[in-house]
């Protein structure tokens, strides 16, 4: 994987490991490995329960926590937890809801939000900075604060249980993160090719797009992936604004799902369902942990 | 590098696929089953009473989910409904929180089903209150499709004719097709030597019994409050009578609770479970319903629980993947001491129909239809539960809560309609914590009715 | 391409400038209007329905002045909810920290160091809800038949904890907040870390530095600023807190008993899960509360954290 320009810049030469060093370790090194690797086998450890505890019956999950599946295996049905989870909480559905949603508000929310970072970095207008912070403001206030006023709102006009009316709410609610993180990485875009393109000729409009947009594309990817992550797991904005099954995304049928399955006693299928909305974020986490972790960092840090 | 991650991918992504592309699901955890189930959802269907005129569709919200018993016997009966009349039902299977987490913020908007199901106190609190129903008493006069036989016919008046069940204009807008009453229960296979205890002292006498033999007395899943209200509240109306409590828990200065000392007397034989150390080990971290499962793992002997314990823990049980069931028992809290009123607790549980519904005749229709004895029914043969028709078959495990319901002692509401007040938060910042700690040993009883009444005194000020 | 310029001669500059300005209100107004309209407003709407009695469909808000905050103030759930919060933030925040710190320290020289932080970054990226659920499970207490936390703890000779009790709830879901999130601000603390020149460390190595002492002189402050953001985004996302807590301390269907309340659960259930007909006035004051609680710890933290910034 390449370098992305703006961590290009500013990545110091990469330093040969340090030797280890001869001397013995110290109380508090000794602590921090022992706290670090402890922490990391935990997580390993919690990882492959959940996707175990998928395969297994209640017994298991509870009196076997460690050895693999085997019953389920054993008469066949290897797949009867997932199977229950997909059917009983209408998951397949959901599933396919929250792919599209997602996909959508995170690319809308990055149209929205990459132009209107560049506005108030790079257009050297007065009083940009006021308006960055105004919207930075806006990462602070939570949720719940102005979800009342919203359903009653989106209520008058027919957007609730409405997932158009989720997909504004999703794109609005993310803009501040999203126009702050970007704001970080417009800023640090070097100068110079933005003058040569002035001298070059080229319009403004023109400039941004085909200059500026790609020299930025490592932040308009992360915050793609942060958004989606986001969203992805959003529950209360679902369950306040979505009250058909029909509707239902993952996080919202996972919900639903939780409490009709504890009546159920159906843990099996309640840990599955669990792994099918982590899953496939464990995947794109896979796939994609350095670029996110890089990004995110490069947002924070600036 | 890259090419491992996808390989990884398609790996997942093909395991995935081949989940969802599986066939059924299920199987073999039907050895615990009710026996007439299949019978009954193979079973034909029964003609339609009366057919509405407007044909269409009709929605409806449900507090169950498709695969619960219930759901299985509603989805019988809307295929049947739909296979006779032609109407579609649209069903949105949303669990038990529908009023509040769905219809209530509905009623803001136009979209809203036509027909739902919740308990009787629930859906006043919750939607009757702002007037999101509309009566249902003509569906008394609509067929169900036995001859000329009407829901009024088959339905006894006690069953909907109660005040609970009244909007502001004094019409009733519930049709109840379930009715759940509450007992002790116990596993007959378990505790062979029974006799119904008939005094307070009789009953601590069958806990002291079980915890002899080696198990736990009762089993209690602590984390829901209304579940740990049970034994105060069941005595003490047997103290105060129906209608007692809320007539104290309504009293603005709070002092109700410490001027008479029944109430507090009721809460003695609480403060001896709780001292006594009956409760089984681990109640007060429970995470709902595990508690309720170690009683049908045979764990404690006794929980004290409503109509739905069979039908949960059998499919607990089913689960488990084990053959071995319960032959379920149960009996009623013994009369206390000096206490003059016979009180039973019930909750009829039913469909009612939104003002702003579209398509009203036909969810009237299907209620109407619900009626019918060959689809109420299995309420009973499916749901293990008590349906609303005393003239159907009751479940052998409910056989004495029928009777006790049927009875003619005083009726009251569950808890005697205490969490319905002031919407809930009485019960909450009130009541319930109070009441957890007299469960946990923390307070005696009289500290229990003092703080009661300075805590309500203290709330009624801020919340009148 | 354009005729209007002559190739090869640069517009002048203060030309361009303004072109550039001319972009300014297309490229920003779209983000700002949805901004505007989906945020500001709604939060304005909040503060005045705060002064209100509204119970919704049927209902018109009725002005009650402070009757509404009055009686937040004498309300056991907003007492729990309210401090359980400050406790999340505060307690959560410097256990998040402290472990933060120290993996810092330990992480820099270490090998193997990024899958390590890859894999205590993955919390992260599990929905709240799911790790509700998930810490439900693996935190039962049943004889016998012991949750995953209760069974490693009997296999190496432990008594089993109640964890789900009322009374230990709260330290319960603060543990499962540290853990699930420090591994995020891991990631940015190391991220500002390998962002300090490494000849920084080597040179303390020939001094014979201890790694507190490292820690001390050379990562903290050269890591100040990072702290600061850090810390500013940890307190406005513990603020929120609400599915970890309404899944993890109840059954799951009902609200759980008012002692493991947070700010946001009281809002929900006033708004959408109580029994009775919502309470949108009273919701709507204790969301303002959540507002003012945000700022003044941000603005706290901001002058807790103000110095001089060190150039590198």
């Amino acid at each position: 994987m390449t370098t992305t320009a703006p961590a290009g810049k500013r990545t110091p030469p990469r330093k040969p490991k340090p030797a280890p060093t001869a001397r013995g370790l110290s109380p508090l090194r000794a602590l921090g490995m022992a706290v670090v690797w402890l922490f990391t086998a935990l997580n390993v450890l919690v990882l492959y329960w959940l996707v175990a505890a998928a395969f297994k019956t209640p017994i298991e999950i509870f009196t076997k926590p460690f050895a693999l599946p085997r019953t389920w295996f054993e008469r066949g049905q290897p797949f009867r937890n997932l199977l229950y989870a997909w059917d009983n909480a209408g998951f397949g559905r959901a599933f396919l809801i929250t792919v599209v949603l997602v996909a959508v508000a995170s690319v809308v929310i990055v149209l929205l939000a990459a132009p209107a970072a560049y506005a108030l970095t790079r257009l050297g207008v007065r009083g940009s900075g006021g308006l960055t912070n105004l919207f930075a403001i806006g990462m602070g206030i939570p949720f719940q604060t102005v979800v009342i006023p919203l359903f009653i709102g989106m209520a008058e006009f027919d957007l609730t249980n409405d997932l158009f009316g989720l997909f504004l709410i999703y794109v609005a609610l993310s803009l501040p993160f999203t126009v702050f993180l970007l704001t970080g990485f417009f800023r640090s875009l070097p100068d110079e090719l933005e003058e040569a393109a002035a001298i070059d000729g080229a319009s403004p409009s023109r400039t941004f797009f085909t200059i500026m947009l790609p020299l930025a594309r490592g932040g308009l990817i992360t915050a793609l992936i942060l958004n989606a992550i986001g969203l992805w797991n959003e529950t209360l904005l679902s369950i306040v604004f979505l009250n058909e099954n029909a509707n239902f995304t993952l996080a919202r049928a996972l919900f639903a799902f939780n409490s009709a399955a504890s009546y159920q006693s159906e843990y099996g299928g309640l840990v599955a369902g669990v792994a099918i909305v982590v899953l496939p974020m464990l995947v794109l986490y896979l796939l994609l942990a350095r670029r996110i972790i890089t990004g995110l960092t490069l947002g924070a840090g600036k | 590098m890259r090419s491992t991650r996808l390989t990884a991918l398609a790996a997942v992504s093909a395991l995935l696929l081949a989940a969802c592309g599986g066939g059924a699901s299920g199987g073999g955890e039907d050895a615990l089953a009710l026996p007439g189930k299949d019978e009954y959802l193979a079973a034909p269907c029964p003609e339609v009473g009366t057919k509405p005129t407007t044909g269409g569709e009709f929605t409806y919200w449900s507090m169950w989910t498709k695969d619960e018993p219930q759901g299985q016997v509603l989805t019988k009966a809307m295929n049947c409904f739909t296979e006779k009349t032609g109407v579609k039902v649209d069903v949105q299977w949303l669990g038990r929180k529908l009023l509040t987490q769905n219809l209530a913020p509905a009623l803001n908007t136009d979209d809203v089903p036509d027909l739902f199901d919740q308990d009787v106190s629930q859906v006043k609190a919750a939607i009757v209150a702002p007037g999101g129903t509309q009566t249902v008493e003509d569906v008394l006069d609509y067929k169900i499709g036995e001859g000329d036989k009407t829901v009024r016919d088959v339905l006894p008046r006690s069953v909907w004719d109660f005040p609970a069940n009244k909007d502001a204009d004094g019409k009733i807008f519930e049709i109840p097709y379930e009715r759940i009453g509450n007992a002790w229960w116990f596993n007959k296979d378990l505790i062979t030597d029974f006799t119904a205890p008939q005094s307070i002292d009789e009953l601590f006498g069958l806990f002291d019994k079980a915890k002899e033999n080696g198990m736990a007395a009762v089993s209690q899943d602590g984390d829901i409050d209304f579940y740990n209200a049970y034994f105060y509240t069941q005595i003490a109306e047997r103290y105060v009578g129906a209608g007692g409590l809320e007539k104290a828990a309504l009293d603005k200065t709070g002092q109700a609770w410490v001027a008479d000392p029944n109430l507090a007397k009721a809460a003695e034989p609480v403060e001896r479970l709780a001292k006594g150390g009956y409760l089984i080990d681990g109640w007060d971290a429970a995470k709902f319903p595990q508690v309720q499962q170690r009683w049908a793992d045979g764990e404690a002997a006794y929980v004290f629980l409503g109509g739905w314990a069979p039908s949960e823990t059998r499919e607990y049980l089913a689960k488990q993947g084990g053959d071995k069931g319960i032959t379920y028992a149960t009996f009623q809290f013994p009369q206390p001491e000096g206490a003059t009123h016979r009180v039973v607790e019930q909750l009829p549980l039913g469909f009612a129909v939104t003002k702003k519904a579209k398509n009203p005749e036909a969810a009237k229709a299907f209620i109407a239809y619900m009626m019918n004895k060959d689809i109420l029914s299995g309420i009973a043969t499916v749901a293990d539960n008590l349906t609303s028709r005393p003239d159907l078959p009751t479940p052998e495990s409910m056989t004495d809560i029928k009777a006790a319901l049927d009875s003619d002692a005083e009726k009251t509401i569950f808890m005697d309609g205490l969490d319905a007040l002031s919407g809930g938060k009485w019960v909450e910042s009130v009541f319930y914590p109070l009441n957890n700690d007299l469960l946990k040993g923390k307070l005696t009883a009289q500290e229990f009715v003092r703080q009661l009444a300075a805590k309500q005194a203290e709330f009624w000020k801020t919340n009148g | 391409m354009s005729t209007a310029t002559a190739p090869g001669r640069p517009p002048a500059p203060g030309a361009h400038l303004a072109r550039k300005k001319r972009l300014f209100f297309p490229f920003f107004l779209p983000a700002v209007a949805l901004y505007v309209l989906f945020l500001l407003v709604p939060t304005v709407a909040t503060v005045v329905l705060g002064f209100t009695d509204w119970s919704g469909a049927g209902d018109t808000p009725e002005f009650t002045g402070l009757a509404n905050y009055s009686e937040l103030i004498a309300s056991d759930a907003f007492r729990y909810s309210f401090l359980n919060t400050l406790l999340y933030i505060v307690v959560g925040g410097v256990g998040t920290f402290l472990l933060a710190f120290l993996f810092t320290m330990v992480l820099r020289e270490m090998r193997g160091g990024k899958v390590v932080r890859a894999i205590l970054f993955f919390p992260n990226i599990v929905a709240p809800i799911a790790l509700g659920m998930f810490f439900g499970i693996i935190l039962v207490y049943r004889p016998n038949r012991q949750g995953l936390a209760n069974y490693l703890l009997e296999s190496v000779g432990i008594d089993a904890v109640k964890f789900l009790a009322p009374e230990n709830i709260t330290w319960v879901v603060t543990g499962c907040l540290i853990w699930a999130s420090s591994g995020f601000y891991i990631t940015i603390l190391m991220a500002a870390v390998d962002r300090i020149p490494p000849y920084l460390y080597e040179d303390s190595d020939i001094a014979g530095a201890t790694p507190w002492q490292k820690f001390r002189h050379v990562t903290l402050p050269l890591t100040w600023d990072v702290v600061g953001v850090a810390g500013v985004l940890w307190t406005i996302s513990a603020v929120k807190i609400f599915e970890l807590v309404f899944v993890l301390a109840g059954p799951g269907t009902y609200s759980p008993p008012i002692r493991s309340w947070t700010l946001g659960v009281f809002v929900f259930d006033r708004s959408f899960g109580d029994q009775g007909a919502p309470a949108y006035g009273t919701a709507c004051a204790a969301a303002v509360v959540m507002i003012l609680l945000v700022s003044v710890l941000v603005v706290a933290l901001r002058r807790l954290m103000r110095r001089d910034v060190i150039q590198y």
